[in-house]
């Protein structure tokens, strides 16, 4: 019987124990995060360039040699630039000097890819020198690439016509 | 007779003394107990905000009915590589001392951000006494963003999450 008292007392003491353990003060604080990601977004730049000329030794057409860049609509996902080369004769080229301008939030690392399709396909037009090295570019600000060559090629049949040439952005976060 | 007599007067010197004893004068003195008790109570210090090159942070205490409780962060631009350190200090401002532990539970928004996105708390370290040096606590949450994450779908995308904080009464 004492042997029993003295269990129950044990039992007692134990569950006063946690009891005091769970009864113990507390207070939440809370920390709330928003958190909202950039984006990536580069458009080509008005200050591209695009200037005319022939080589040496090559017969100009009877119309006036010119090019001109048409862009994709900024914002958009057309990361677009198309060169028309108007009047073109073998042996012209047109010097391109694309500017590039990162309307996102983050750095971002840009090179240019011809599209696959038109004159530079057909073999009426061709890149002499390959295309420029890609650069880095930070949010809101503009850099312009090395200038590049798309020539009329000997062999064209173009005399006079009206070539295209389409060129694509890709960009990447570093 | 005799005997009767003697048994008598003693009860009545019997009775006599136990009158006698009624009859002192006494006092009495009173004990009056109040027990107020202590109180745990944490608010939050403000401390300095996070900077970085791309991702911007605001960090505000908006004021609760006990104390600035409630820290709320706002990160604007996260991207990719992103490592941000948002730092806290807790003060303790009741009357017992108190450790504090940390739970994080994502609450809202995109569930492939929030999958991308990796968050640790670290809470103030040892107890915050009542007062003195060690009153206050710092701790911090990390939001980093592998450099890894190539997932475009998560752009200009919003989530959030909640980080609590329990001081508890220090044994």
């Amino acid at each position: 019987m004492k042997k029993v008292g003295f269990i129950v007392l044990a039992v007692i003491l134990a569950l006063g124990l946690v009891g005091a353990a769970y009864a113990a003060f507390s207070q939440n604080l809370f920390a709330q995060a928003n958190v909202q990601t950039g984006n990536v977004s580069v458009e080509w730049s008005s200050n591209t360039t695009a200037v005319t000329g022939n080589n040496a030794g090559v017969t100009a057409g009877g119309d006036s040699l010119s090019a001109a860049v048409v862009y994709g609509a900024t914002n958009a996902t057309d990361d677009t630039a198309t060169i028309t080369v108007s009047n073109a004769y073998p042996g012209a080229w047109v010097e391109i000097t694309p500017a590039l301008y990162n309307a996102g939030t983050i750095p971002v690392t840009v090179n240019i890819a011809a599209v696959s399709s038109y004159a530079l396909y057909t073999g009426d037009l061709f890149i002499n020198g390959g295309l420029p090295a890609a650069v880095n570019i930070a949010p809101g600000a503009t850099v312009s690439m090395a200038p590049f060559y798309v020539e009329v090629a000997p062999s064209s049949q173009a005399n006079g016509t009206t070539l295209y040439a389409q060129f694509t952005l890709n960009a990447i976060s570093p | 007779m005799k005997k009767l007599g003697l048994i008598v007067l003693a009860v009545v010197l019997a009775l006599g003394l136990v009158g006698a004893a009624y009859a002192y004068w006494s006092q009495s003195l009173s004990i009056n107990g109040t027990v107020t008790a202590g109180t745990v109570a944490a608010q939050f210090v403000s401390t300095t905000t996070p900077t970085d090159p791309y991702a911007t942070t605001v960090v505000t205490y908006p004021v609760q009915g006990n104390g600035y409780t409630v820290m709320d962060v706002a990160v604007t631009g996260a991207y990719p590589g992103m490592n941000l350190t948002v730092p806290f200090e807790v003060e303790n401002t009741g009357t017992l001392p108190v450790t504090v532990s940390s739970t994080q539970a994502w609450t809202g928004g995109n569930a492939t951000l929030q999958s991308d996105l990796t968050v640790t708390t670290t809470a103030p370290a040892g107890t915050l006494q009542v007062s003195g040096a060690f009153q206050t606590g710092n701790g911090n949450v990390v939001i980093s963003m592998p450099s890894s994450v190539s997932d475009t779908s998560i752009e200009n995308q919003t989530c959030t999450f909640t980080v609590t904080l329990s001081a508890n009464q220090a044994h």
